[in-house]
């Protein structure tokens, strides 16, 4: 329920001023985003209003609902509230450009948040070739594929940050195209990485005759944790209209069902939800999801970004916001799914993981994006119905926020104990090394009576008791990755992430993108970090040219010298062929 | 693999199935919970059993503090319950 209901915050009108880029010239230009003429309603929306000096006029809607928008950008200073700063690393980039941000990306002073997944993308082939991709080398006719070497320097460039980034996916194009793509997921263990995973169609996993299931057992062994899987529906027809593709429900369980053959049990399902052409697919997603509950961890929609130049009356076709996506999920799921009752933005958790993360001495991941970017529940089964439930049946939301930003900020307060080292600091190194042993078993007290502190204050946030609340003060005592992860085995994510477009851009929200992409610079000797929506509006075109490969050199990596002799003289003129920019060359033998 | 399971359905005729309700009865219970079995099980593996004992003791000590706190705040009026958690949480806050 939004608190909000019956406060002067719901009777005001909404208004903020920001910073966007004009969709023309893809320039910075001063925007507000401001609630629609008329009475004060809920059913009203928020608009973007931008003006270029050049261009005109631009309009967008960033919701189709006025109070739920309201809510999330709702604070009480200190004690509640859904923006939230994250602990920046330091700036990367030293150059300046008058323009201001995004401009200064790679990245500059003005962001706000940490990178809390890593980005690479591994590769631009692919063997689809869907029409509102950016990325995609028939289309760009430009190669991009780093070098197992470039793949290791961007990884150790996030790694090696004041604030590590815990989790890393690999993006493209299609990534299981590259034939190297188990030493990739091997690597990134390697270099410390917590959670690993892919963006895939599927195509590496549904490989017939047993390719697929051994693909998906060696990814499990080389420490792949998760697919984060394109799944727009159930349906033969959506493929057609999403992917171009007949006869492609099948590729996809075929897929699925190569990963449980293989015990790769982690898989987010990924809708992209464009109007009119896969929102009517929702509901059957979801029932999807609870179907295959033993392999499926969540279902993550993500509303389509508009690439591309569009009209005014397009956009207001096309465009789909958040607030569409949950009013859909509310209908489509008979109201359990309820959107006033079950959704919070991806914050709502940011105290909450790093009062766990510091009393586990462990590295916390950290949700501080924009509350428009996305939001999430979960659902979880009751053991003594066979129902699955809002977690939010469990837990009081808005307590749980209340009480962990006020823990969490006595936290910073809150010394390390050195009550020996100081008493025994003058007794020469023995009594200094007795001093810090003994401040290390207080520390281990504190840490306890701080953990305890912590639950039993949580006590009223807490609905009620169960098998869940076991596993989660598992979680809570416990406070490692692998307690983290257990958790969310035992339940289904569901949640959306509204990547922007030039239409939408909103500074503020960019700004604190823990998203992060990582691309190699060959000429500059680094690696350019860049927030995934600034990376996809503003800067993808200069830095693919960049990093562009000359397609024939990776022909005659990988082809025998006669096989890319014939290659490269069918294809001299019309540049990248399609074996070459679909997958390689070999694996279509193998579907 | 099972894509079709209850819920109401009303077929478009155009191909399209569209679901007006999702079925959270799934009978998933059993597949869960071994999910859920199995992952405690890998995650439990990797760690050390000493840990694994002092959380299995706290847990079950929250679980029955819970179950006693649902029983005492149940049974106290809306606005002492409200104080009463209130003064709870500053002791638990002062630190």
């Amino acid at each position: 329920m939004y608190h909000i209901r019956g406060t002067e915050i719901e009777k005001q009108k909404y208004f903020r001023k920001t910073k966007s880029l004009c969709p023309e010239c893809l320039q910075p230009i001063d925007a507000v985003v401001v609630e629609e003429d008329g009475p004060v309603s809920e059913k009203n929306k928020i608009l973007m209003k931008k003006d270029c000096p050049t261009h005109g006029h631009f309009e967008d809607v960033i919701s189709t609902n006025a109070l739920y928008y309201k809510w999330t950008h709702y604070a009480e200073e200190g004690v509640f509230s859904f923006e939230k700063d994250g602990d920046a690393n330091p700036p990367d980039n030293k150059t300046y450009d008058p323009r201001g941000c995004p401009y200064n990306c790679g990245l500059c002073p003005e962001h706000k948040s940490t990178c809390s997944l890593a980005l690479i993308d591994i590769t631009n082939r692919c063997n689809l070739k869907c029409n509102f991709c950016y990325a995609n080398v028939e289309k760009s006719g430009i190669l991009i594929e780093p070098s197992l070497d470039e793949v290791r320097k961007i990884m150790r460039h996030f790694r090696s940050k004041p604030i590590p980034a815990v989790a890393i996916m690999f993006t493209g194009g299609e990534p299981t195209v590259r034939k190297d793509f188990v030493d990739i997921v091997r690597m990134a263990k390697e270099e410390g990485f917590k959670e690993v995973l892919v963006a895939t169609n599927g195509y590496g996993f549904q490989r017939k005759n047993g390719v697929g299931e051994k693909f998906a057992k060696d990814c499990w062994e080389a420490g792949l944790d998760t697919l984060y899987f394109q799944f727009d529906g159930i349906h033969d027809v959506t493929y057609e209209k999403t992917r171009g593709q007949k006869d492609f429900f099948s590729y996809k369980l075929r897929a699925l069902d190569n990963c449980r053959k293989a015990g790769l049990d982690s898989i987010v399902l990924v809708p992209t939800v464009a109007k009119g052409v896969t929102d009517i697919e929702i509901g059957n997603i979801l029932q999807f999801a609870m179907s295959n509950l033993d392999i499926i961890r969540g279902v993550t929609f993500q509303p389509v970004s508009l690439c591309g130049r569009v009209s005014f009356e397009e956009l207001r076709e096309l465009r789909f916001t958040n607030a569409d996506l949950i009013r859909e999920i509310d209908n489509q799921t008979g109201g359990v799914i309820a959107m006033e009752t079950s959704w919070y933005p991806l914050t709502t958790i940011v105290e909450f993981g790093r009062i766990i993360a510091w009393l586990a001495d462990v590295e916390p991941i950290e949700f501080t994006c924009y509350p428009d970017c996305g939001f999430a529940t979960f659902m979880v089964l009751n053991p003594a119905t066979g129902k699955m439930e809002s977690i939010l049946d469990y837990f009081d939301a808005v307590e749980l926020v209340r009480y962990s930003n006020q823990f969490w900020r006595k936290l910073q307060a809150h010394k390390k104990p050195e009550f020996f080292s100081k008493a025994l600091g003058g007794m020469g190194e023995a009594g200094q090394n007795v001093g810090l042993l003994l401040d290390r078993g207080l520390d281990w007290l504190d840490k306890n009576q701080l953990k305890l502190r912590f639950v039993a204050g949580m006590l009223p946030a807490i609905k009620r008791p169960g098998k869940l609340m076991e596993v989660f003060s598992k979680m809570l005592v416990n406070g490692k990755w692998e307690a983290v992860s257990a958790f969310i085995y035992g339940s289904l994510f569901i949640g959306s992430m509204h990547f922007q477009d030039a239409y939408n851009f909103d500074l503020d929200r960019s700004k604190r993108c823990i998203v992060h992409f990582g691309v190699w610079d060959p000429h500059e000797k680094k690696v350019i970090e860049s927030p995934f929506c600034v990376m996809n509006t503003v800067i993808r075109g200069d830095i693919e040219k960049k990093v562009a490969r000359p397609w024939k050199k990776a022909v005659e990596e990988w082809h025998s010298p006669e096989e890319a002799k014939q290659i490269i003289a069918e294809n001299q003129a019309k540049g990248i062929p399609t074996q070459v920019a679909q997958n390689g060359g070999e694996e279509a033998k193998e579907q | 693999m099972s894509g079709e399971r209850k819920g109401e359905v009303v077929d478009r005729g155009d191909g399209f199935k569209i679901r007006k309700s999702v079925d959270f009865e799934t009978g998933m219970i059993q597949t869960q919970q071994e999910a859920l079995v199995k992952t405690m099980k890998r995650y439990e593996e990797r760690d050390n059993p000493l840990e694994q004992l002092a959380e299995n003791v706290v847990a079950k000590t929250i679980d029955a503090f819970l179950n006693l706190n649902e029983k005492i705040v149940s049974s106290l009026p809306a606005d002492t319950r409200l104080k009463v958690q209130k003064a709870w949480q500053d002791v638990m806050l002062a630190f």
